[in-house]
């Protein structure tokens, strides 16, 4: 799919069309032949823009510790105003030129390849590195686009592992048609699909956009729903042109078509701004600076005022990161699982596939509680994709929802974990807001009160066929999912003082952000939810899907 | 359940599950866990003594609360190693520890990745290494300190083995 020059011997339509591995079994290859051998997997190489791209970061970095390290110095030398600006300006010139030149080095080593096991990446330019990541243990597959790559039609693709945000392969820069036709034979691959049958068909001829409709044919695989594959494919045509720029090499269309997709809700901006205002951080800054700027004017002192400034920018950091990752969220539905669309700047399009979600996390602040808003979050075997910057601490946790009401939270976990019927409905709403031992619930028994004096009719369990559900909190409302065959461990604690009033508290271990803890039960109750929910979970594994979802159940 | 009656079954600790024969750690973890203890406490408490001998008075009191830690943590490491134990099922491993926060985690063969087996120096000198299991979940804490190492190297294999036939995904 790369849009380099075919190399000699290289079929000039459609690489890695014809299957890299185990070609033979699947492919009577019309095309020409391949030019290596079957086992071989077919190394694709990233857009050659991806130098200049990538290159202004690291100048940056490197012309910010030049300047940290040689400013004193060149300030104090005694050197006419002229020279030293030609310095400065040769200086900025060199650094760019290495920057450019590392970065061509780099992408030059980065390659890539999809077999029917795996993605492979190759890179690195002092120490190599070949990282696999196995099809079966993909977790989700993001699609990412800076704010520069939006501009110019470029995205990344980072294909998500278990084990952290170090697990990841993140492939950039492809063209943003590029980067999807990638992940959707990644999805279509993964998902168990034969998508080695070659789609020889360009797309256009030197990028005038016609004839999208070719890319359905052939390879659908249960897949194809050709309106909408045609409708992905063209939507991207300008994209598409811009980049083509009437070159060479034509863009191909997607080998795998695109999983037909449904919307299933959006988030409005400004329910995301509403529910940014009536934040707890919000609001203890808002009391803080007031109370603050009333000391300043009564103590006729601007001392304080600067006491605030600090802490205005920590929130406002942390409030813009939430706007402009949670901005134009929209949730839809494919057989390629769920996809979480949002961004403000840098826009994301993550895919998760079907059984991989490994908890549900449903909360409310007190402040929310008048609107009725919820927020939905979930938790992958992943560390998250953190942003474009790849700062890991920047990692913010996956949404399904940043802000919604009851109905739509109903809709998004149903969505989420198939396993829950119109009765289980029931439940999640009498877990997110119900107390007491209605509907089936078991809560901490009375002698809790003394430990938990206000929750202690809220903090409960219930257990539904497909999941252990917990609830928790009286002003901080949560209640948390756990499917029965994804949950890792279990266990029980108990403290002093738990001891004294004969309770013990219960843990379900899950992968991922979610902690799911059921504080202060009878120790009884413990005892048979631990020894029930070990034999539920172990029979919920045995009659778990498959991992490549598209193939039957063994 | 909000009745404060004790409900049925009520007599069964939940960390003793019936029908499990627990399996003890070595008490040369008692040893190692002294030898530790001793090296932390004992180089402030010959500083607090000197201190004492010098100024007299009131600075006794420093040597005298690390000599009554001292003696809390002598009284208390045996328990915490009779506390620990550990059961092999037949489809997962219990493991619990604890005198005064006690707590017993249940896991899966199937769900393991990964084991470690880990000694120190003056563990290894003792003879014994510490097991840990991992799962997909940090927040297993699955860990068995004082194995002799024969017997931490037979847990290791059979965990690996009853892991490898019970494997199940994410």
């Amino acid at each position: 799919m790369s849009r380099r020059e075919p190399e000699p011997g290289e079929p000039a339509t459609a690489p890695g069309a014809a299957g890299p591995n185990g070609a033979g079994e699947s492919v009577d290859s019309p095309g020409p032949a391949m030019p290596t051998g079957a086992g071989e997997p077919q190394w694709r190489r990233v857009h050659r823009i991806t130098p200049l791209l990538t290159a202004w970061k690291f100048a940056a970095a490197l012309f910010a510790i030049v300047l940290f390290q040689v400013a004193d110095d060149l300030a104090r030398a005694p050197l006419p105003g002229l020279t030293l600006v030609g310095l400065v300006a040769a200086g900025i010139a060199v650094g760019i030129l290495i920057s450019l030149a590392y970065s061509y080095v780099a992408w030059r080593r980065l390659s890539y390849a999809i077999t029917d096991d795996a993605v492979l990446m190759r890179s690195g330019v002092l120490f190599r590195r070949e990282r696999a990541s196995r099809l079966t243990r993909i977790q989700a597959v993001e699609v990412t686009q800076p704010i520069l790559g939006r501009l110019f039609g470029f995205a990344a693709i980072t294909i998500e592992s278990a084990g952290g945000a170090e697990a990841n392969l993140r492939l950039a820069y492809l063209t943003h048609d590029e980067a999807r036709a990638v992940r959707n034979e990644i999805l279509a691959r993964a998902a168990g699909l034969d998508v080695s049958v070659p789609v020889a068909d360009d797309l256009g001829d030197g990028g005038d956009g016609g004839g999208p409709e070719g890319g359905g044919d052939g390879s659908g695989g249960g897949l194809g729903d050709d309106d909408l594959v045609a409708a992905g494919a063209s939507g991207g045509a300008g994209a598409r042109r811009l980049a083509a720029g009437g070159r060479e090499a034509p863009v191909r269309v997607a080998l795998a078509p695109e999983a037909p997709e449904r919307e299933v809700l959006s988030v409005p901006p400004g329910r995301l701004v509403g529910s940014l205002a009536l934040n707890g951080l919000t609001l203890a800054f808002v009391v803080f600076a007031g109370v603050l700027t009333g000391f300043a004017i009564s103590l006729r002192s601007t001392e304080f005022l600067f006491g605030w400034l600090f802490g205005l920018l920590g929130v406002l950091s942390y409030l813009w990161s939430r706007f402009s990752r949670e901005f134009g969220f929209r949730l839809a539905v494919s057989p390629d699982g769920l996809r979480v669309r949002s961004g403000l700047l840098e826009t994301r399009a993550q895919t998760i596939p079907p059984g991989r979600i490994q908890g549900i996390g449903i909360a409310q602040g007190p402040l929310w509680r008048t609107r009725g808003w919820w927020r939905v979050s979930l938790s992958l075997a992943t560390g998250g994709t953190g942003s474009e910057s790849g700062d890991a601490s920047a990692v913010l946790p996956d949404v399904l929802l940043p802000v919604g009401g009851r109905e739509e939270v109903l809709r998004v976990v149903r969505l989420a974990l198939p396993g829950i019927t119109d009765d289980d409905a029931q439940t999640l709403v009498t877990g997110m807001v119900g107390s007491g031992s209605d509907d089936g619930w078991t809560i901490s028994p009375r002698r809790a009160r003394w430990v938990d004096p206000l929750a202690w009719r809220r903090n409960g369990f219930r257990v539904v066929p497909s999941l252990l559900a917990i609830r928790r909190g009286r002003i901080y409302r949560q209640l948390d999912l756990v499917p029965h065959e994804r949950t890792q461990s279990l266990g029980i604690s108990q403290g002093p003082l738990e001891r004294r009033l004969r309770l013990v508290s219960f843990h379900a271990h899950s992968s991922g952000d979610l902690e799911p803890t059921l504080p202060h039960v009878d120790p009884a109750v413990a005892a048979d939810l631990l020894a029930e929910q070990s034999e539920r979970a172990r029979a919920a594994r045995r009659s778990a899907g498959p991992e490549r979802w598209m193939l039957p159940t063994p | 359940m909000s009745n404060e009656p004790a409900p049925p079954g009520g007599s069964e600790d939940p960390f003793a599950p019936s029908g499990v024969t627990w399996n003890r750690v070595s008490p040369k973890l008692t040893t190692a866990r002294y030898v530790t203890g001793a090296i932390w406490l004992g180089i402030p408490f010959v500083g607090a003594v000197v201190l004492g001998v010098i100024f007299g008075g009131w600075v006794w009191s420093a040597a005298a609360v690390l000599a009554l830690l001292g003696a809390w943590i002598a009284w208390l490491v045996p328990r915490q190693v009779r506390a620990y134990g550990y059961a092999e099922r037949e489809d997962d491993l219990l493991v619990r520890r604890g005198v005064m926060f006690r707590s017993l985690v249940v896991v899966p063969y199937g769900r393991m990745q990964f084991t470690d087996v880990s000694s120190g120096p003056l563990t290894r000198k003792l003879g014994i290494a510490e097991v840990k299991l991992h799962t997909a979940s940090a927040s297993t804490d699955a860990t068995i300190p004082g194995l002799p190492e024969a017997e931490a190297a037979r847990v290791k294999d059979r965990l690996t083995q009853l892991g490898e036939a019970r494997l199940a995904g994410l």
